[in-house]
């Protein structure tokens, strides 16, 4: 898979997985990293990206072993946001579904 | 291992603003402590975890949209420590070239310069060579200083060479301090020492002057001697060299006398004479050791040069300059002849009004030949390149001219048998045996010219031409021939002569 392509759904991947629960940035990055193979410094600056942006908040959450961690958290606009790109997503890969069917059958 | 780890990536992500770089560092902060504390590694097994700092911030930055090129690169020296193996791959691959063709072409030359130098240097101490000449001494002198430090320098630029192959291989396989070497090698040069010297220096480029004031001199004062130019001005007289041999007591004039002639280069001349007396002049503008001797054995008088030409002689250089040296053989009009054999390798022969017993050999390489008024048993005339006009001459037997480049052109000759071989050039035959006897078989053959038959009567006729025509037309048509075979391959023949 390429660079660009996988670029171009991080948005999506960390936006539908933060929409489930909040999570620290190690975290996302494992999680993306599983599914994507991207690297750890290209995630970062998605996230602050996505701050500045408004679509995430951050809070600090005190763990009982050790120091606070930096929490990411969905926004309504970020949720919003998450449907628009779903919606892209679904008929993107409707659309080059059917294009790679008629190739097969052509 | 954090600190500096952080430090780095701090100095790489410099472009961002403090804000933003901030918010990328404490990602990495909070990496480490949760690592530490979550998960119990060392710092440094997060460090080998992470991508090196410059990794980061050129993904980082590329996120910014900032090219890779706005990546602080001043301290790169973490790179600088690799060794490029593609590098290091042209390296060997430059290497394995000087092996086999640059360093045995450098050294072979140098080689052939010193040995150039010493044979200058040999021919300066031994005179002998050039003719002890003062004046060419001069200008080898002058040679051979230049040649030295012509040597010099291309020591010089072999140095250079080296050097700039050692540093190239000391960057390559990064050597920490290729300087001290480098000086090293460049303290090997002679200009790096003439440097230091000034004084030598000074004289080195004195001696230059010298040298080359000397082969100035030299070479003027060469040209007004020997070449003839504003020879008045230095009221020198050209000195001619006139040796003559008076052979005339020596010689029995009674018996029949052979001349053998092998010299080097000289115009030949043969002259009769109303006197009694048998004389060889050698006229030349540089004294030629010519042996003139006489074998009362054999009634022989030989003429020989006895030295082999050196090359670097002045003839070298006067050959363009000074008329050819002469040789004129003088001999009485009633002296008995048995046979007279001219080897020559430069130089024309002329010969006139000589009767000889026997035969007649000339063999001369580069030369004209102009006979004249002869009458012998069996003429033999061989030359490569030259101009051969043979005239009124009376042949018992064989008459043969073999020639490569150049004409040769006969009349009034009267043989038994003929044979004219050229390649190059024509061959013009015209009254052959017109009163005379008969001549038996008549061969010329040609590869590029012309074949000119005229008033010729001998009964066998052979020619024979590559490219170029044949003529052959004779007066009087009561003649007729036994065979006459005539063929060119590339042109046209024209035969309007009877025979059987």
């Amino acid at each position: 898979m390429s660079i660009q392509l996988k670029k171009g759904v991080l948005d999506l991947c960390v936006l539908s997985k933060l929409s489930y629960k909040d999570s620290y940035g190690y975290d996302i990055y494992q999680t993306i990293d599983n599914i994507l193979g991207i690297s750890e410094s290209t995630i970062y600056p998605i996230l602050r990206k996505m701050v500045k942006e408004g679509y995430l908040t951050t809070y600090l959450k005190e763990s009982p072993e050790g120091p606070a961690r930096k929490y990411f958290k969905i926004t309504r606009f970020g949720k919003k946001h998450l449907e628009n790109l779903k919606n892209d997503w679904i008929t993107f890969v409707r659309n080059v579904e059917s294009l790679l069917v008629e190739e097969r059958e052509l | 291992m954090k600190r500096k780890f952080l430090t780095e990536l701090e100095k790489y992500l410099a472009p961002l603003g403090v804000e933003e770089r901030n918010e990328i560092l404490r990602f990495y902060e909070e990496r480490f402590q949760s690592g530490k504390i979550y998960e119990n590694k060392t710092e440094s097994e997060i460090v080998d975890e992470l991508e090196t700092p410059k990794q980061i911030a050129i993904n980082v930055l590329e996120e910014y949209g900032y090219s890779i090129n706005d990546i602080k690169t001043e301290d790169n020296s973490a790179q600088k420590k690799e060794l490029s193996y593609g590098r290091i791959a042209i390296l060997l691959i430059v290497d394995f070239f000087i092996v086999i063709s640059a360093i045995p072409a450098l050294i072979g030359a140098f080689i052939g310069l010193v040995a150039g130098w010493g044979g200058l240097v040999f021919m300066i101490f031994t005179p002998e060579i050039h003719g002890v000449q003062p004046l060419i001494n001069l200008i080898l002198i002058g040679a051979a200083i230049l040649w030295l430090f012509l040597l010099f320098w291309l020591y010089d630029v072999i140095v250079t060479l080296i050097t700039w192959i050692v540093r190239w291989h000391l960057k390559a396989f990064n050597y920490k301090d290729p300087a001290k070497i480098l000086k090293k090698m460049h303290h090997l040069k002679i200009s790096t020492y003439l440097r230091h010297h000034r004084s030598l220096k000074q004289t080195k480029s004195l001696i230059t002057v010298f040298a080359l004031l000397g082969i100035f001199i030299g070479g003027i004062a060469s040209i007004v001697q020997y070449g003839g130019l504003n020879r008045s001005q230095f009221n020198e007289p050209l000195e001619t060299y006139e040796t003559s041999y008076d052979m005339t007591g020596e010689i029995l004039a009674s018996e029949n006398l052979t001349i053998n002639i092998d010299i080097y280069h000289s115009e030949i001349e043969f002259r009769v004479t109303d006197t009694e007396e048998i004389v060889v002049y050698v006229k030349e503008k540089e004294s030629v050791p010519l042996e003139v001797a006489y074998n009362e054995e054999n009634n022989l008088l030989s003429i020989t040069s006895d030295m082999e030409r050196p090359f670097l002689s002045w003839n070298f250089i006067s050959f363009f300059f000074q008329d050819n040296p002469e040789l004129i053989i003088e001999i009485p009009n009633n002296l008995s002849l048995q046979s007279i054999t001219v080897k020559s390798l430069n130089g024309k022969l002329d010969m006139n009004d000589i009767d000889l017993i026997g035969n007649l050999n000339v063999d001369i390489i580069n030369g004209d030949i102009d006979l004249n008024n002869l009458s012998v048993d069996n003429i033999y005339i061989e030359t490569v390149n030259g101009r051969i006009i043979l005239k009124d001459i009376e042949a018992n037997n064989d008459f043969e001219v073999d020639l490569d480049n150049g004409s040769i052109n006969v009349r009034r000759i009267s043989a038994l048998n003929y044979d004219f071989h050229n390649t190059n050039g024509d061959i013009i035959l015209r009254d052959i045996d017109v009163s005379n006897q008969v001549g038996e078989t008549l061969r010329a053959q040609l590869t590029n010219g012309d074949i000119e038959l005229q008033n010729v009567y001998v009964n066998e006729v052979t020619l024979k031409n590559t490219n170029g025509d044949i003529d052959f037309h004779n007066d009087d048509l009561t003649f007729v021939f036994d065979k006459v075979d005539a063929n060119t391959t590339n042109g046209s023949e024209d035969i309007n002569v009877p025979k059987n």
